[in-house]
């Protein structure tokens, strides 16, 4: 007996010291070593990406319901009465209005914002920190203060237009079409635009100096050196931080839910606020699911358009 | 010729400081009318049209409340426990995919690095439904640690997307002397290649912080009790109720509310932007 | 260089040791003020008890079982409290544990719960909720006839809002009483004498201060202020005999005379109120109206309670009327609040009996009372109960029995899911807004449709 549980206690050494041997030795092997420290973001891209991800595909193929268990496979039902749905039309429009507003007020301003930081050299740091904060503080709670600001009766924008003589009596910033959509295209420049700012200071401040040096010899007025010197070598980061705001823009949430939820007359629904109330409020999580797919083809362009990017560096 | 300089000089510098004046009022201006508003007694939220600015009594009653009557201090405390383990745990998971992505070579890794990158691309608003499932069944739900799992979500592709483009951009013959002088490969990793990425971790570890602490929608669907809520739900969730915003309130907590993440960045900027100098020219 | 360096440490030191400083003393400031809130709740019930008999005490014992509780927060903290301590007592007598939280985005809550599968033990719903949940909840109907025997009787308004096919799903808890909030002194000065009773007559008072160059009347309508909008859109909707559907549930309605009817009153009445009616969110008029800038809205008693806090002198000019009756009588759209047990829970047996202590008068009066009639019992024995809000202040008396005739969204069809979805696509209130921002009215009806038809349909 003893002799068995002897030998195999030798077995079990010498496997494990051939195992120790073998891990070691791959270990240094690159590709084992490199698929190893994947495992981990795989576990939570493959867990909690991709399984909700696939799940939320397949809910929008069916009918489920909120809350019951048994629901059926309707192929693109859901898909082609969104498409006759008046509501979701105006969210698809209002969504790509927004983005493609939105980023490209924030790219100018923030670029503007870079160049502005970049030359300032007193009380540099305040200044950073100061254009910063919008975009460090929690938005729900600053979105806030913007519904107040936006308040039909009180605004302290409407006093200040009044003051100045432009408009004469009260504005229902969120009450008319236009000027909610506008309202909201605001706080997200407002809240964006620092994102901008710095990731563009970060790149402007490599900007070799002999390089403008060369310029000014070259007689280069200030436009001159901007658009031949600064805007090449920042572009790479100009088309990164684009990219990146605009997907995140397509995605934005809050800043509708809290200021307008969506209204005057749906004119401020976006995809992400309408499958939120689809799927949530009037519990048609099949539905919901659908109207948020619609988000796939405008994220599909972006990463293409990201890999074709990545490919040249390359 | 050298008046002109001169001159040019003098304008160029009233347009920054102009510029300066323009960004940093539309900046601020809120923020500021946040202070105000929080300083103001109740009653005079309603005649505020008439002097928009003077404050006829000055109350500390809103922050009183705020921290008496409410769990504020329990939400903070929230909020910083999330966004601190969540950061932390992306930052481990995140550090070592990038190191894997970025500098090792061997077959499917671009394929996964295109995975990584794609899938940091997919909004919150296409998973909060089934991840509403995903949380349940790990038992998780209305606890922290929801929150701090489902906010991998966004945080471990973006961690790993940007500190792979450092790796990218180190040089291999650092890490290659090492290796020659008998370090095993995790050696070298951990001791040659990750300090040299240094600035980027701190950079996007501010950001993943930020990202965290501001984040709603999630929370939004996975906790229930009040006492489990992160300050950016916290508040909204208990002061605006029904018909009645409790202004005062309100802007109270949103002032305290953003006070440890501007602290932050108003010391560590440099880092911050040290880190963003050296990733964003790579990409 | 090193000396700036040193610099910098010792601020961040500082400012380390402010912080600690803030957050102790925050942390200590707390602990102090929650036993005074605490000893408030107290003083609150301790009225209540003088006032009705002691608690009865459920027979049964909980020993060690948590009930987690999804309940809709209050605009008034002490309705949270009240239900807090009431918690707590049947914690006391029962050797149980009921955690409650109340929430803003309780309706959220709820459905990830029981669309997960875990929590609310017990839930509170809004509106035709139940219908959604259907069999996903706890049949309660046995409480539901214990209730009608012990408080003369459920309106008929409880019945449509919980029974699901023959079963009761929920137990209607109250319902918020809306009402016309009117300023007395300026229709004193604008010389009006007769309260208006239907909506001609709402008209006429409207244009009567219009023309006095006194502040108009202010009647929300816009989605972010769905709950305000959607009682006067739905009701001045069905007092004009329109309707979203017909009675079967399923064939869109909407484009009727009776729309059309209701929709050009609406313009007339756009004439003379407030411009920015339509940027109002669910708070827009209870401002417009605190400030003094507008002297009519629709609304529960939120304004009055306000303005009892902060603005005395307009609390002190506040009246209500009920709502007018039209060419089709008065229907009136009325909000629902329910208490509902999902079907997963661990603890039906311990969540039953909470509910159903949580329904006896004992503890469901404070709650009527403190509450303003902004939760009032559907049970009929409340109506002249000498405790209701009511029959204490005069300014309440008109909101008396309100939920009579009373209707949920999608009436004169069942409440369902269509309807629930309906009402939340806002079509209705949005119909109504877009004719007071200039569409004509044929484009108006035909866009309702169009967003109605994506919703119902009959096979």
């Amino acid at each position: 007996m003893s002799a068995i549980n002897n030998s195999t206690r030798l077995d079990d050494l010498s496997q494990r010291a051939k195992f120790q041997r073998w891990w070691q030795t791959g270990l240094e092997r690159e590709g084992l070593f490199g698929y190893l420290l994947l495992i981990p973001m795989l576990v939570v891209v493959l867990g909690l990406i991709g399984y909700p991800f696939v799940l939320s595909v397949y809910f929008s193929l069916t009918d489920k319901l909120l809350a019951q268990p048994d629901f059926q496979f309707v192929g693109l039902k859901n898909y082609a009465s969104l498409l006759e749905d008046p509501i979701f039309i105006r969210t698809l429009v209002n969504t790509f209005n927004y983005s493609v507003t939105a980023v490209i007020a924030k790219l100018f301003f923030g670029l503007i914002m870079a160049l502005v930081l970049n030359e300032v050299v007193r009380m540099r740091r305040i200044v950073r920190a100061a254009f910063l904060l919008p975009w460090v503080a929690p938005s729900s709670l600053s979105i806030l203060a913007w519904v107040w600001m936006f308040d039909s009766q009180f605004s302290i924008i409407t006093y200040f237009l009044n003051q100045l003589g432009f408009v004469e009596g009260k504005i229902a910033w969120l009450g008319q079409p236009a000027l909610a959509m506008a309202a909201v295209q605001t706080v997200n420049i407002w809240r964006g635009i620092p994102f901008f700012g710095m990731t563009i200071l970060a790149a402007l401040v490599t900007v070799p100096k002999e390089l403008y040096e060369a310029a000014i010899v070259d007689g280069a007025n200030a436009w001159n050196r901007f658009v031949s010197v600064t805007l090449p070598h920042i572009a790479p980061v100009l088309a990164v931080v684009t990219l990146f705001s605009f997907v995140v823009t397509l995605g934005d949430f809050q800043i509708v839910w809290i200021l307008t939820k969506g209204g005057p007359l749906n004119s401020t629904h976006l995809i992400a606020t309408l499958a939120f109330r689809t799927a949530i409020r009037s519990a048609d999580v099949g539905r919901g699911s659908a109207i948020a797919a619609f988000l796939f083809p405008f994220l599909m362009f972006i990463i293409y358009m990201q890999i074709r990017y990545l490919r040249r560096e390359d | 010729m050298m008046q002109k300089i001169q001159k040019f000089e003098l304008t160029k510098k009233t347009a920054i400081v102009i510029s300066v004046i323009i960004f940093g009022l539309f900046s601020l201006f809120p923020f500021a009318w946040m202070f105000l508003t929080s300083i103001r007694a109740g009653g005079e939220l309603y005649t505020v049209n008439q002097s928009p600015f003077a404050v006829r009594e000055v109350t500390l009653d809103h922050y009183q409340k705020l921290l008496a009557e409410t769990q504020f201090v329990r939400w903070m405390l929230n909020s910083l426990t999330i966004a601190l383990a969540a950061s932390a745990i992306a930052l481990v998971i995140g550090l070592i995919a990038a190191y894997s992505l970025g500098r090792l070579r061997y077959k499917g890794g671009g394929v996964a690095a295109l995975v990584v990158f794609a899938t940091y691309l997919i909004p919150p608003v296409l998973l909060f439904i089934p991840l509403n499932d995903v949380v349940n069944r790990l038992q998780l739900s209305n606890t922290l640690w929801s929150l701090i799992l489902v906010y991998l979500t966004f945080l471990v592709p973006f961690i790993a997307w940007m500190l792979s483009g450092y790796f990218k951009s180190l040089p291999k013959e650092l890490a290659d002397a090492a290796r020659i002088d008998g370090a095993s490969r995790w050696q070298a990793m951990v001791l040659i290649d990750m300090p040299l990425v240094l600035p980027g971790v701190i950079s996007v570890l501010f950001f993943a912080f930020t990202l965290s602490w501001n984040e709603y929608l999630y929370a939004f669907t996975f906790i229930r009790s009040s006492s489990k809520m992160p300050v950016a739900l916290g508040v909204v969730n208990s002061l605006q109720v029904g018909d009645v915003f409790f202004w005062g309130q309100l802007m109270a907590a949103a002032i305290l509310g953003s006070v440890p993440v501007v602290i932050i960045y108003a010391f560590l900027m440099d880092f911050y932007l040290a880190g963003l100098t050296a990733g964003s020219v790579k990409g | 260089m090193s000396y700036l360096r040193r610099n910098q440490k010792r601020s961040m030191t500082t400012l380390i040791l402010i912080l600690m400083a803030v957050v102790l003393s925050a942390c200590q400031a707390q602990t102090v003020e929650v036993t005074r809130v605490v000893t408030e709740v107290e003083t609150v019930t301790e009225e209540v008890e003088v006032m009705v008999t002691p608690t009865p005490a459920p027979e049964e014992s909980f020993a060690g079982v948590t009930i987690e509780g999804i309940m809709r927060n209050s605009f008034i903290p002490a309705m949270n409290a009240i239900q807090a301590n009431q918690a707590e007592v049947w914690g006391e007598e029962t050797q149980g544990f009921a955690d409650l939280t109340f929430s803003r985005e309780w309706r959220e809550q709820v459905a990830a719960s029981i669309d997960s599968g875990a929590g609310g033990d017990i839930s509170e719903l809004f509106a035709n909720q139940a219908f959604i949940y259907g069999d996903q909840l706890l049949d309660v109907s046995d409480i539901a006839e214990e209730l009608a025997d012990q408080y003369g009787g459920w309106y008929e308004l409880a019945a449509e809002a919980s029974v699901v096919d023959g079963v009761w799903r929920a137990i209607p808890r109250a319902y918020t009483a809306q009402a016309i909030n009117f300023r007395t002194d300026v229709f004193e000065e604008a010389g009006i004498e007769k309260l208006p009773e239907t909506y001609d007559e709402l008209l006429e008072a409207a244009r009567i201060i219009h023309e006095a160059g006194l502040p108009p009347a202010g009647f929300t309508m816009n989605q972010a202020g769905p709950n305000d909008s959607a009682n006067f859109a739905y009701s001045l909707l069905w007092s004009y005999g329109g309707s979203e559907v017909l009675e079967d549930g399923c064939t869109v309605a909407i484009n009727s005379d009776g729309t059309r009817a209701a929709l050009e009153y609406m313009i007339e009445l756009g004439q003379y109120m407030a411009p920015d009616v339509t940027a109002y969110d669910e708070g827009g008029n209870n401002r417009a109206f605190l400030a003094g800038e507008i002297s009519m809205t629709q609304n529960a008693t939120s304004i009055y309670w306000v303005a009892q806090q902060q603005a005395p002198d307009i609390a002190a000019n506040i009246g209500h009327f009920k709502y007018p009756s039209g060419p089709n009588g008065r229907q009136e759209f009325v909000q629902i609040n329910l208490l509902a047990i999902p079907a997963h829970t661990d603890n039906p047996e311990a969540a039953k009996n909470f509910l159903r202590w949580m329904m006896q008068e004992e503890q469901l009066s404070p709650l009527a009372q403190v509450g303003l009639t902004f939760y009032t019992p559907l049970l009929r024995s409340y109506d002249d109960a000498p405790t209701m809000p009511w029959n204490i202040d005069p300014v309440l008396e008109p909101l008396k029995g309100a939920a009579d005739g009373g209707h949920l969204a999608g009436w004169p069809g069942p409440a369902s899911r269509e309807s629930a979805a309906a009402y939340e696509n806002q079509t209705i209130v949005n119909m109504f807004a877009s004719v007071l921002t200039g569409t004509d009215i044929e484009t108006a009806v035909e866009n309702a449709e169009a967003e109605l038809n994506a919703v119902y349909s009959c096979n």
